[in-house]
């Protein structure tokens, strides 16, 4: 067998010429047989060549059976499908880009769809790991359980193997390696790394020693911060390093691979959470944790989700009163770490896979019809062939080596493309989704590439495989002019194809549509306040340099004073929290006066520390009343001020000027003062909550925004403001830098990101559907350039001709764009989470997007029309 | 392609070429003539058939081929049987009366 193999590879020559020899001296022999017999040797030799059928034919049919004769023919169809492309190469370019745009838009999406959806999470046994919240009815800002839960499950669970917590309060200052920065830390139990399985770059992880309260001062840096300010030193273990004043001794190094498993928190420096072993529930030892276990194997989360409820309910009553109150109707919820990180982008990712998905469905539909043009163009040359002696497999197989060929190419260049368009979707993703960092092209990303690419070649060679085949060779050889009209089925299937392909880029443009109102919404949205010529820089007072109210005060006041001092700064404003920045602090709050609530049950509201000029600089308005004053200083009761939500929740139909609240701990009498306006502090999305501003100097916070209103160039005002800051205190970072129209630029961002690659989806795709219907009717005007001669010679006016070409093409388009708006309707439903303040099935955009698809269709039909009615009937009818 | 081929069972054709060539060595047409002749005229092997099977069993190592002269003075290519091709007859021959036997029974059963 093997030797057969290599005879018929090396020894090709030899094979073929004693082929030759061995069928012409049969059909010798059978004419001598017949001639011996009595007919004239010429009549013989007619006769034996009949009954043989063909010298060409059988040796054809012997090359099939030998062994390798796929590898012959493969190379033979390869050789033969260039040559044909080289000819064609118009076709042949037109039908690469075409996939090679669609394969690698889907080769880019899906290499994020593989890793946040499908892949197995970076982490040991990553399915059994939970994210356990608490959610509090009455108190829907608390982040997740407290301590004395956390402490009861970690002690009594029997379905739980391991249970371990992480929450904030690791943000800190590092002065050692550079100037003073601030980093987001993150604080952790001494198992969690453990339970994630993360393996160390350098040094080991906490021990549980190092997780006590006045436990020696221990961190873990990340790989990235390590770079940046250790520049790699492997000798970074051991060495102390400074935070917050404060000395602590580098432990470990964390790997480069390692992702936070909370998109809330940063991998950026670690310390360990140093929880009270045994809190009880009073708010000095209570911490509200952020919390994640592993499942013992083969336990259900339903199970578990049952068993923590019971031990909360077990020692319910060890909880304070207040707590009581505050956690009556508490949920315990037990998420998928999948959904915990990637649960948010998934439905965009679905629906953007999908988009693309369709994206590729139209190109192949669009390369499929170009195929059945050509194939039909080639019914000669393939019944040329078969008249040759090439069978209908081996035709078949002809042109899916064709379309395959086609196919791989774009394929390859799909991959390139997706390289660079995976770039292009880093910027589109959140900028804290730790997962995104494992994004790439990988062999998984690679097989899906080459699949789908194989998938495109056979869909699109079938369609010509279906025309060239059924064609009858006798009729076909004999076929005098070639623009006459074809067999009807040709056509059947060529529209068919269009008009699907209308229809899917209707439905993606419905899609892109909805996507685009959503985000011209959220975009006008009045967000409270006026972003234009606002610079903001956040700042830290270190904690133990600033420990006292007064000096942070006094800092702060120093701080507006310089800041308003620098040239060309209108107004210079501080606030502990401001909109799109920073965490509000919140404080049970009551009107003094009207009966207590239970302990814990009065409502907590943000309370936020401004400086007297704070709505003057982000021009919110005071509705009503006045602004805090110098002379307000040390009033009391101390001068607040309350925005409209506040007033109509807590004073609805009265008046709330003048009204005295009680807030936090303190018994001190607030009045209001003034109203001002909502403002839109935590995301576009969501409506103005109640708020209460203070002056800054009655809450003194360490953690402040300064804002800066001004006409000079940002990045200037913003080295001369840091420079104001380092001139009062060297050691307060500044952090965080940004103009306020970034910030709202950024919290539109996944609004913006969802829009821009729908849109440019639905833009390749109505392109590609203009070229389809362009393509089919280009393809009419020039097989019926005949008929139209002859009706123009018999007195058609070009309008009449025009009318008639551009009405098959409309007639089409507008068959797909009524089944694309039907299947818009349909599909547009997925889009529901992503959409803001629109309805999936809007009228406006559904009619817009339908117009403005009947407006290119017109375009993609009016220029073959044209083409035809320059046509001189003359010129036409003389061709043949 | 020629459609008056004889039906031939499929494995048929492999057994009636192994069976001539245990006579002697022989062309493609006398082995085409040999099976008319002995089958009465049933089987006309054509040669679209003959060809791909003779090949096929050349490269299995059933048969060898050598070039010679004809009877009538023409160079052609006579196929014989080889040791594996002999050992192959009677593995045929055997699966033929295997089936030709149960075929007998079934169409007997009542």
């Amino acid at each position: 067998m093997f030797r057969a193999l290599l005879r018929n590879l090396l020894r090709r020559r030899q094979v073929e010429h004693d082929l030759d020899q061995e069928v012409r001296t049969y059909a010798d022999m059978l004419a001598d047989e017949k001639a011996r017999s009595g007919m004239p040797r010429t009549e013989a030799e007619r006769s034996a060549r009949i009954e043989l059928g063909g010298i060409e034919q059988v040796k054809e049919q012997v090359r099939a059976s030998r062994t390798g004769a796929w590898l012959d023919i493969l190379a033979a169809d390869l050789r033969y499908a260039l040559r044909t492309l080289r000819r064609n190469r118009g076709f042949a370019a037109v039908t690469v880009l075409t996939l090679a745009l669609c394969i690698g838009a889907n080769a880019a999406l899906f290499s994020a769809v593989n890793v946040l959806l499908l892949r197995p999470l970076p982490y040991k046994d990553a399915e059994r790991l939970v994210y356990v919240t608490e959610f509090w009815p009455h108190e829907p800002y608390v982040p997740g359980p407290p301590s004395p839960d956390f402490t009861n499950w970690r002690a009594h669970s029997q379905l739980i193997q391991q249970i371990e917590g992480y929450g904030g309060g690791g943000d800190v200052t590092l002065t050692t390696g550079g100037d003073a920065e601030r980093i987001a830390g993150t604080s952790v139990t001494a198992g969690l790394l453990d339970m994630l399985g993360v393996q160390f770059a350098l040094g080991r992880n906490f021990v549980p020693e190092e997780d006590r309260p006045g436990a020696p001062a221990v961190v873990i840096l990340g790989y990235r911060l390590w770079q940046r300010r250790f520049s790699g030193s492997t000798d970074v273990v051991g060495r102390q390093i400074e935070l917050d004043g404060v000395g602590r001794t580098v432990v470990g190094v964390l790997p480069s691979s390692f992702a936070f498993p909370d998109n809330n928190f940063s991998h950026q420096l670690l310390i360990p959470i140093g929880l009270d072993p045994s809190p009880g529930w009073h708010e000095q030892s209570l911490r509200l944790l952020r919390v994640m276990a592993r499942l013992k194997p083969r336990v259900t989360r339903d199970a578990v989700h049952a068993e923590l409820l019971e031990l909360i309910r077990r020692q319910a009553s060890e909880e304070s009163p207040q707590f009581v109150t505050m956690r009556k109707d508490m949920e315990v919820r037990l998420i998928p770490l999948r959904e915990r990180l990637a649960g948010d982008i998934r439905p965009a990712l679905l629906v953007l896979q999908a988009a693309v998905g369709l994206v590729l469905l139209i190109g192949c539909l669009n390369v499929a019809n170009l195929q059945i043009a050509r194939g039909i163009a080639r019914r000669k040359e393939m019944a040329l062939r078969t008249a040759l002696g090439a069978g209908r497999a081996r035709l078949t197989r002809q042109l899916l080596t064709e379309s395959l060929l086609l196919s791989l190419l774009g394929g390859g260049a799909g991959l390139a493309l997706g390289y660079w368009a995976l770039s292009l979707l880093r910027t589109f993703l959140p900028p804290n989704l730790h997962l995104a960092d494992g994004i790439r092209i990988d062999p998984v990303v690679m097989s899906f590439t080459l699949a789908i690419a194989i998938m495109s070649g056979v869909v699109t060679g079938l369609a010509p495989v279906l025309a060239a085949t059924q064609t009858r060779l006798d009729e076909t050889l004999k076929e005098g002019s070639s623009r006459t009209t074809e067999p009807g089925s040709h056509h059947r299937l060529h529209r068919a194809l269009v008009i699907a392909e209308v229809a899917v880029a209707m439905v993606l443009l419905a899609g892109s549509g909805l996507l685009m109102r959503s985000f011209v919404r959220m975009a006008s949205l009045d967000p409270g306040f006026d972003p234009n010529g606002l610079l903001t820089l956040r700042i830290a007072l270190p904690a133990r340099k600033y420990a006292t109210d007064q000096s942070r005060a006094a800092f702060l006041s120093q701080l507006l004073e310089r800041a308003a001092a620098i040239p060309g700064v209108r107004d210079a404003a501080i606030g502990g929290a401001l909109p799109l920045i920073g965490g509000r602090v919140r404080a049970g709050t009551w009107v003094d006066g009207r009966p207590a609530p239970p302990l814990g049950g009065r409502p907590s509201i943000p309370v936020t520390g401004v400086s007297l000029n704070y709505f003057e600089t982000l021009r919110i308005p005071l509705l009503d009343g006045r602004a805090i004053t110098e002379a307000d200083r040390d009033s009391s009761p101390h001068a607040v001020i309350v925005n409209r939500a506040f007033a109509d929740r807590f004073f609805p139909g009265e008046d709330a000027l003048g009204r005295n609240i009680t807030f936090g701990g303190s018994k001190d009498l607030n009045q209001i003062v003034g109203i001002a306006g909502n403002v839109r502090q935590d995301g576009l999305r969501i409506a103005a909550e109640p708020a209460i501003y203070v002056s800054y100097r009655q809450i003194p916070e360490s953690e402040i925004v300064l804002v800066l209103r001004s006409g000079l160039q940002q990045a200037a005002l913003a080295a001369t403001a840091s420079g104001a800051v380092r001139a009062i205190d060297p050691d307060v970072p500044i952090y965080d830098v940004a103009t306020m129209r970034d910030r709202l630029a950024e919290a539109l961002s996944t609004q913006r990101a969802n829009m821009v690659l729908m849109g440019m989806f639905a833009a390749l795709a109505l392109l590609l559907a203009a070229i389809g219907v362009f393509g089919v009717i280009a393809y009419m005007v020039n097989r019926r350039s005949l008929e139209i001669g002859i009706r123009m010679a018999l007195g058609a006016q070009k309008t009449d001709v025009l009318k008639m070409v551009l009405g098959h093409g409309m007639i089409l388009a507008l068959i797909g764009i009524a089944i694309g708006l039907g299947g818009a309707l349909a599909a547009t439903r997925a889009l529901r989470t992503l959409l803001f303040e629109i309805s999936p099935s809007d009228p406006w955009t559904l009619a817009a997007s339908a117009i403005l698809f009947a407006g290119v269709a017109t375009a993609a039909c009016y220029i073959p029309a044209r083409r035809a009615v320059r046509v001189d009937p003359m010129t036409t009818l003389r061709h043949d | 392609m020629p459609s008056e081929n004889t039906d031939l069972l499929p494995g048929t054709l492999d057994l009636l070429i192994l069976q001539t060539l245990s006579l002697g060595p022989q062309h493609g047409l006398g082995i085409s003539r040999r099976i008319e002749q002995i089958t009465g005229g049933t089987f006309r092997v054509m040669p679209g058939s003959l060809f791909p099977a003779l090949h096929r069993m050349e490269e299995q190592g059933w048969l060898d081929a050598e070039w010679g002269e004809s009877e009538t003075n023409r160079k052609a290519k006579y196929y014989g049987l080889t040791k594996s091709g002999r050992r192959r007859l009677g593995i045929e021959k055997g699966r033929w009366d295997k089936v030709a036997l149960a075929i007998r029974s079934a169409l007997e059963a009542r």
